[in-house]
């Protein structure tokens, strides 16, 4: 294999595949929407609930009780202060606690706390917010009048507790964003192959001195380079290679192969740039089914393992979430590392003998 | 203009074009569009708290847990079952009761309940989840609650659930998607394996020839949008009126649609063309995605507003001609100005042709 060969091929994939202004709009546009839409939403998720609270006479003790229920409290002057804080949803709740209520918690007689919401409130928040607060000044009435509630609960967690440090929404949606990057390329990728079969530029350039394994070498270089350089243009630029960037790199490789080999398999069965579109999109519903498990956890069972793609969305979902190192990897990277080369294998003997 | 010679061309692009990816896409697309927002929008995406329950002993509390509608409650039939859904997050909080929990309960007796809490759930899911189980505890034990808690609700805005402020995106994208699409790429692929210079050296004109694609991209969008309105709230108290904005707004989606198949060289052009529009063609829809945030006239600036605004009085709140009028009769202005562009483009393809 002569290596100047090999690059003149890749420089004219290279060409041919931004001359395709659709994936060519579509490849740029992607990455550039991904790192905007990641940059754009919140980093962090604010999992207290602080509730503003207008109480003239309160005791302290009820303030660390409700602190102690992992509510926070904002205090405010007035009603009307309140009132205005909740119309402009800077909170998700206001509690009134007058004279009269006070005394009746303490005493353990019949009181009514108020609190106020806003109007757009789901009916779940407004419902879920009664049962809460009802509940706890209810026990703390009980706790000062001497005869605590009669059931205590006991927290055992299960896997890392992430109190304080939630996955965002952003980071859960990451492997998501560069998976779909990747999968994007099987489109591409194919389409750039099937055109140059239909429109017998393959077979031309194998009468040249170019091999089949050139033929095919450049291609895959060239497909898992592109696909390679998008996730982790990705990757970096929402900052997220600065933790394991070894075994991240490595998970994206693996999966621009991955894809490489399922790309040349779909060149093979197709014969135009909506034909690779067809399969591309099945293909992609397909990949896609595991990062449901990301995205929405519990919603996706073990069947989800058979899918190559679950082993991409798993590995950085683990190095980039859930602080994983090698040894929790390991095993994703093997399985797509085998599943790559036998993609691959069998892209390039479908596409072989279909030139031969 | 014959109408005969149209028929013969629409039923042949019926017959050959509906075999085709972008015929077949433009269909299933805003149908599983639709349904996948049901699913999402109405089980997964909902941000109840969800506790799971392994009952031994038929307890009442679960039952009481599970008439509540503020969290998702599953009945596991195992422990390992609820511990391995725990894992995965499929539920976020746990509770295992023992057989006979309810009589201890009754009897007075301090209970102690272990709740196995999914590491990834939120504090005030945890929260939520547990006061409504010590709420209910507290309803079996018949124990006073002195307390009561008055919910007084501010302002004059309502809840729009998400799943409803997506619908205006659903039915714009049944509208403009198919009838748009399939009118340019049938278009494209006659003017590129050049079976449009032959049709027009037939008796048939160019004008005949746009008007049948045309045809099967009102078809699409027509029967592409009453079949998404029927999955999402009906089609209103006018179906007729309903039925005409429909052709109106399927006739302009087609008008652009054969514009882009006429000036267009390829496929690929078109595809990234219309990639780069989506943002112009569904703005509207996604302005309705927060009417709290983005002030209704800007919606307005966009033609497709013209479309989808008056489906959606139509359909979901039951509005008559004199409440749309405007709005159509600015849909008709603008597909009529539609209208004499592709006059222009047939003329030009015809002499093309020639």
């Amino acid at each position: 294999m002569n290596g100047r060969i090999l690059k003149t091929l890749i420089l004219k994939d290279l060409l041919l595949y931004f001359r395709n202004r659709f994936f060519a709009f579509v490849t740029l546009a992607g990455l550039i929407i991904y790192i905007a839409v990641y940059l754009v939403l919140p980093a962090t998720v604010d999992e207290a609930l602080t509730l503003a609270v207008y109480a003239p006479t309160v005791p302290d003790i009820f303030l660390d009780f409700l602190t102690n229920n992992d509510i926070e409290i904002a205090p405010f002057e007035t009603d009307e202060a309140l009132q205005a804080a909740i119309v402009q949803s800077a909170y998700q709740a206001g509690i009134v606690l007058t004279g009269d209520a006070v005394s009746g918690i303490i005493r353990g007689q019949p009181a009514t706390v108020t609190v106020y919401l806003r109007s757009d409130a789901p009916t779940e928040l407004v419902d879920a917010l009664h049962v809460l607060l009802r509940l706890a000044f209810n026990e703390l009435s009980a706790t000062l009048s001497g005869s605590p509630l009669p059931v205590q609960f006991s927290e055992q967690i299960v896997g890392p507790d992430m109190t304080g440090q939630q996955i965002s929404l952003r980071s859960r949606l990451l492997p998501l964003m560069a998976v779909i990057l990747l999968v994007m390329e099987i489109m591409g990728l194919g389409s750039l192959i099937s055109d140059e079969r239909e429109s017998g530029m393959l077979q031309a350039l194998l009468v040249t001195p170019v091999s089949t394994v050139g033929l095919f070498a450049a291609k895959a270089i060239f497909g898992i380079a592109l696909a390679f350089l998008q996730a982790t243009t990705l990757m970096g630029i929402t900052g997220n290679l600065r933790t394991e960037p070894v075994l991240i790199l490595t998970t994206l490789l693996l999966a621009s192969l991955v894809v490489t080999g399922l790309a040349f398999l779909i060149a093979a069965v197709s014969r135009s740039m909506m034909s690779v579109m067809a399969w591309g999109i099945l293909a992609m519903i397909i990949l896609l089914i595991p990062a449901y498990g990301v995205v929405l956890p519990g919603t996706v069972t073990g069947w989800a393992r058979v899918i190559p793609s679950f082993y991409m969305f798993d590995t950085i979902h683990q190095l980039v979430n859930l602080g994983g190192a090698s040894d929790t990897v390991t095993l994703n990277l093997i399985v797509l590392l085998v599943m790559g080369v036998l993609l691959m294998a069998a892209g390039v003997v479908v596409m072989k003998r279909q030139l031969t | 203009m014959n109408l005969r010679r149209v028929s013969v061309l629409f039923l042949k692009d019926l017959r050959y074009g509906s075999r085709g990816f972008v015929f077949i896409f433009a269909v299933v697309m805003p149908l599983a569009l639709s349904l996948i927002i049901g699913i999402l929008f109405g089980t997964l995406f909902s941000e109840k708290p969800k506790l799971g329950i392994v009952d031994a002993g038929s307890s009442a509390l679960v039952v009481d847990l599970q008439a509540a509608d503020f969290m998702t409650v599953t009945r596991f039939e195992s422990s390992s079952a609820l511990m391995q859904s725990l894992e995965t997050g499929g539920v976020e909080v746990g509770l295992d009761l023992p057989a006979g929990f309810d009589r201890a309960v009754r009897e007075g007796a301090q209970t102690e309940l272990a709740l196995y809490v999914w590491g990834q759930s939120l504090v005030t899911n945890r929260a939520v989840i547990a006061a409504a189980v010590a709420e209910r505890i507290m309803d079996l034990t018949e124990r006073a609650m002195p307390i009561e808690v008055d919910t007084v609700l501010l302002g004059d805005t309502e809840a729009v659930p998400w799943q409803q402020r997506l619908i205006p995106l659903i039915v714009l994208i049944s509208v403009m998607f198919g009838g748009m699409l399939v009118p340019a790429t049938s278009m494209i692929e006659e003017r590129q394996r050049r079976t449009l210079v032959a049709v027009t050296t037939s008796p048939a004109t160019m004008a005949e020839v746009f008007l049948s694609k045309g045809l099967m991209g009102v078809l699409l969008s027509v029967v592409s949008a009453l079949a998404i309105l029927t999955l999402n709230g009906g089609w209103g108290h006018n179906p007729v009126l309903l039925f005409v904005v429909l052709l109106v707004s399927g006739t302009f989606a087609a008008s652009i649609g054969l514009l882009m198949g006429a000036r267009v060289k390829d496929i690929q052009t078109l595809f990234a063309i219309n990639k780069s529009m989506g943002i112009f063609i569904y703005a509207p829809a996604f302005i309705a995605l927060f009417p709290e945030t983005i002030p209704g006239w800007v919606a307005r600036l966009f033609p497709t507003y013209y479309v989808l605004q008056p489906v959606l009085s139509i359909s979901q709140q039951g509005a008559g001609l004199p409440d749309i009028a405007v709005d159509l009769l600015i849909l008709i202005v603008m597909t009529a100005v539609l209208f004499v562009g592709l006059g222009f483009s047939a003329q030009r393809l015809q002499v093309q042709a020639a």
